[in-house]
């Protein structure tokens, strides 16, 4: 038996036939055995399913279910179509939007407020500020050191010891 | 099987022209110092005929100090490979040796009548002068000025 002799049975059983298809598989049944017990399976196995079939029922009438549905349709089709303009879709942009570059701008601002560091005010006591790693392998010698930020240049200003003490040397007495 | 065979023809090739194009960015890195001794004096000329006035732009960073004139007694330009040390001559008391640190940061050794006297370590760029500087007899100074050149 081929598939489309097993398939004619199946629609037999379900009253799918033509009244001519269906007087034909009746005779071809009567003759052949083999098909009659495949009918008898199909038969089997279709009462099996009806009866163990679990129904189920809603809780609640099918006509106010679908009164349910048709109310919800019924709504949204009702609702203004958005213009892109009302307050709830500017507040969705702006968290859309604003919030990630927001998020983005702070970090900017944070890597250029660490990578640039705010031009020195110009001031007499930065001028004579102390600068410039200093070591003194003399002991006979003295030095005083500070930095212009003006004229961008590190002073080292070398003194005999024994000279101040005598005259006193001052950072005074070098500039002008 | 050696470790070259390993690696990937591509990764060799590109290790290669890396070592190639590295070489003269290297000695491009390879800065150079103008060093110069300065006689600061509040007289109107150097006591010495070939002393020079110090350039006008020089002369200006110095106005912070007390003297009127300065003088060029010697100048001198040396490259400085990393931390390879220059001893340079710059009068008969006077002698320095300059020794690059790298990020433009370099260390300057003074001899003044042979006697070692001061080891500075300072950054030194274009733009930011390093002076060293000292009295001397009749109220004048004498004054290092190291600063990078191109």
């Amino acid at each position: 038996m081929n598939l489309n002799q097993q398939l004619k049975l199946q629609a037999f059983l379900d009253n799918e036939l033509s009244s001519r298809e269906a007087k034909e598989v009746a005779q071809w049944m009567e003759q052949d055995a083999e098909a009659r017990q495949l009918f008898t399976e199909l038969s089997h196995t279709r009462a099996a399913l009806h009866q163990n079939e679990l129904e189920v029922k809603l809780p609640e009438s099918r006509e106010f279910f679908w009164s349910k549905i048709e109310r919800d349709i019924r709504l949204q089709s009702q609702q203004p179509v958005s213009t892109g303009f009302s307050p709830d879709a500017i507040l969705a942009w702006l968290y859309r939007h604003l919030v990630p570059a927001s998020a983005v701008a702070l970090v900017a601002i944070f890597a250029i407020f660490l990578a640039t560091k705010p031009a020195p005010v110009k001031t007499v006591a930065m001028e004579t500020m102390s600068y410039g790693e200093v070591e003194t392998l003399n002991e006979e010698m003295g030095s005083i050191s500070f930095r212009s930020e003006s004229e961008r240049m590190t002073v080292i200003y070398l003194y005999n010891r024994a000279d101040d003490s005598e005259a006193g040397v001052s950072n005074d007495g070098l500039i002008q | 099987m050696s470790s070259m065979m390993l690696m990937p023809r591509w990764l060799v090739l590109c290790l290669c022209f890396g070592f190639v194009a590295a070489a003269p960015l290297a000695q491009a890195a390879e800065p150079k110092l103008e060093v110069q001794l300065v006689w600061g004096t509040n007289d109107p000329g150097s006591p010495n005929a070939d002393h020079k006035p110090l350039d006008s732009v020089t002369a200006k960073k110095l106005r912070i100090f007390k003297w009127k004139n300065y003088f060029t007694v010697n100048r001198e330009i040396v490259s400085l490979p990393h931390r390879v040390p220059r001893k340079l001559r710059l009068s008969d008391q006077c002698e320095i040796e300059l020794k690059n640190l790298g990020n433009q940061r370099y260390e300057v050794d003074i001899w003044g009548e042979g006697k070692h006297v001061k080891k500075i370590k300072e950054k030194v760029t274009k733009e930011d002068l390093l002076t060293i500087a000292g009295d001397d007899k009749n109220d004048c100074a004498w004054f290092i000025l190291v600063k990078e050149v191109e």
